[in-house]
């Protein structure tokens, strides 16, 4: 069983982001994303009992919650043990771990998880991994469905600035997140 | 063979030339309503006599071309034309909204019933001035416009995009194509790299204002990339773009020709502002292939015999011009050309389209 790894490493000052992600996964942007935040990363194998406990014990209630892959699949079913302390969950290139077909049980469950979610796939990571954004944005009913250009399953290593300035603006906005405050002014 | 008529839909008043963009201090807006209409005038012909396509560009700043939104062209041609495909070659989509330009094709695809062909090209180098868009960026813009555009056809949900030139937060179009999974899509494959980008996404091609030796040796290099990538193209992925005019006999077309001032043709639009083209193609806008796509077009200023024989000009009698088709068909393997008539006044190019369409297009089909 694994337990926060490498907090001071990505620690930053602010809100905190709890990432759950395989070891094997290439490395997450966490210093972009710690610029505003404070990340803490837990590698997998873990379980959403597991993760929200280490996460009390650091004496934090509420956060925000990332999963890559089959992290993906416990962010998402933590955010449904214990949604009133997920603030937003992040699910980049979720496993295909929908529920399983005619699992109505689950699905009743996704349909009633109010928590902004942002489905992030690559544009490159092929037919399944769109499939299963699709699903979970039809299932969850606060979803956001990300492309990232050119990225493949690993799209925070393959594109790590587009990542994190999607991430940072969605947690910080949720699904106010669309409006844009760029601003087109180019001289005063 | 398939055969589509193309206009430009040039200004038919007196304008300057010689430069770009072009002044508009002796601008006509009754030769400008005119000019379109003529255009609108040979389209619908085009569709009576059978032809398979019609189609528009864009241009900007110039009197060469009154379409730089060709998808409001295309609006007003869909109420003409009610038959043929109506092709726009193209969208010049890394200096537009590829959202926008996604929206329009779908409209045009759902105002024809399913009849739009969706080109996307580059453009010219001087249409990167128009919208203010880095030429150096022209490669990047263009290839992630096409996925995008493709994404905002066939996504069923709505969805956002983080690009590298553009960013949509959330995107869902409406109307949609008609044509399942989108309309067809041709792009140019002049320059090597557009060939293995087209035979690498399996988008068709198309050629147009180039010579018929060139077209044939970046056409191979499209099929020996496709082949690579385990496809193979059919003719109708090939499309070649001339200039023609038709008349009774070889003597009265050239002679109309000569009348018109095609000996004298006008420089094209990278042609008129050099120091403009060369600062383009010094941001790496032509590609490794720079001296071939810049001198391409200098083919076209040739004498009349001289670009027949390039390839660059049909002209003669239905029967002549069938023969100089079928070398097109031979040495290229397009399976559509795609001509522009002559502007040698608009009864005798209407008369040439006339005699294109009853004398040469139900034989080209043959071929």
């Amino acid at each position: 069983m694994g337990s926060p790894t490498s907090q001071e490493d990505h620690a930053g000052e602010g809100p905190a982001l709890v990432h759950l992600y395989d070891a094997g996964d290439r490395t997450p942007p966490h210093d972009l994303l710690a610029r505003e935040r404070q990340v803490i990363s837990f590698e997998m194998p873990h379980t959403a009992a597991t993760m929200l406990g280490a996460v009390s014990g650091l004496g934090i209630d509420q956060f925000d919650l990332m999963g890559t892959s089959s992290g993906a699949t416990i962010a998402l079913t933590a955010a449904l043990a214990a949604p009133e302390r997920v603030r937003a969950l992040v699910l980049e290139s979720p496993a295909a771990t929908g529920p399983p077909a005619g699992d109505l049980e689950l699905e009743g469950a996704l349909s009633g998880l109010r928590v902004p979610v942002l489905v992030v796939i690559g544009t490159e990571a092929g037919p399944i991994a769109a499939e299963t954004g699709r699903t979970l944005k039809q299932l969850l009913p606060n979803c956001q469905l990300l492309y990232v250009y050119d990225a493949g399953d690993a799209v925070a290593a393959d594109r790590p600035e587009a990542f994190a300035e999607a991430v940072s603006d969605f947690l910080e906005r949720h699904e106010q997140y669309v409006v844009s405050r760029r601003s087109s002014v180019l001289f005063p | 063979m398939k055969a589509a008529l193309f206009s430009i839909v040039p200004y038919v008043g007196q304008a300057e030339h010689g430069t770009w963009p072009v002044p508009a201090r002796i601008y006509s807006s009754e030769v400008a309503g005119r000019s379109m209409e003529m255009a609108l005038e040979q389209y619908e012909l085009a569709d009576q006599l059978g032809f398979d396509w019609v189609t528009l560009a864009e241009h900007h700043f110039a009197p060469l071309s009154l379409t730089p939104n060709p998808m409001v062209m295309a609006g007003a041609v869909t109420q003409r034309v009610r038959r043929a495909k109506i092709a726009l070659l193209g969208a010049t989509i890394p200096i537009l909204n590829p959202v926008r330009v996604a929206e329009e094709f779908a409209m045009l695809d759902t105002l024809t019933g399913g009849r739009v062909v969706a080109g996307m090209l580059r453009g010219t180098a001087n249409e990167y001035v128009t919208y203010d868009v880095n030429p150096a960026e022209s490669w990047g813009r263009f290839e992630e416009a096409m996925a995008l555009i493709i994404r905002a056809w066939t996504e069923p949900l709505p969805f956002g995009w983080q690009g590298r030139h553009y960013r949509f937060r959330t995107v869902s179009i409406w109307p949609r194509p008609v044509q399942e999974p989108h309309p067809p899509i041709y792009m140019s494959a002049s320059s090597p790299e557009a060939g293995e980008f087209a035979a690498r996404h399996r988008v068709s091609i198309g050629f147009a204002f180039t010579t018929l030796p060139l077209a044939s040796g970046a056409a191979r290099h499209y099929r020996e990339r496709a082949a690579a990538c385990g496809w193979q193209p059919a003719p109708d992925d090939v499309l070649y773009r001339v200039t023609a005019h038709v008349a009774d006999s070889d003597e009265q077309a050239l002679e109309e020709l000569r009348a018109s001032g095609a000996d004298t043709p006008r420089r094209g639009f990278s042609g008129s502002n050099r120091p403009l083209d060369d600062a383009v193609a010094g941001a790496g806008y032509y590609g490794r292939d720079a001296a071939n796509q810049r001198g391409r077009i200098a083919a076209h200023t040739r004498p009349i015999a001289e670009r027949i024989e390039q390839g660059a000009l049909l002209a003669g009698s239905p029967d002549t011009v069938l023969g100089q088709a079928r070398r097109i068909r031979d040495e290229l393997g397009a399976g559509i050309l795609e001509v522009v008539f002559s502007p040698v006044g608009r009864e005798r190019t209407l008369r040439a389209i006339e005699l294109f369409g009853t004398g040469v297009l139900p034989r080209l089909r043959e071929l």
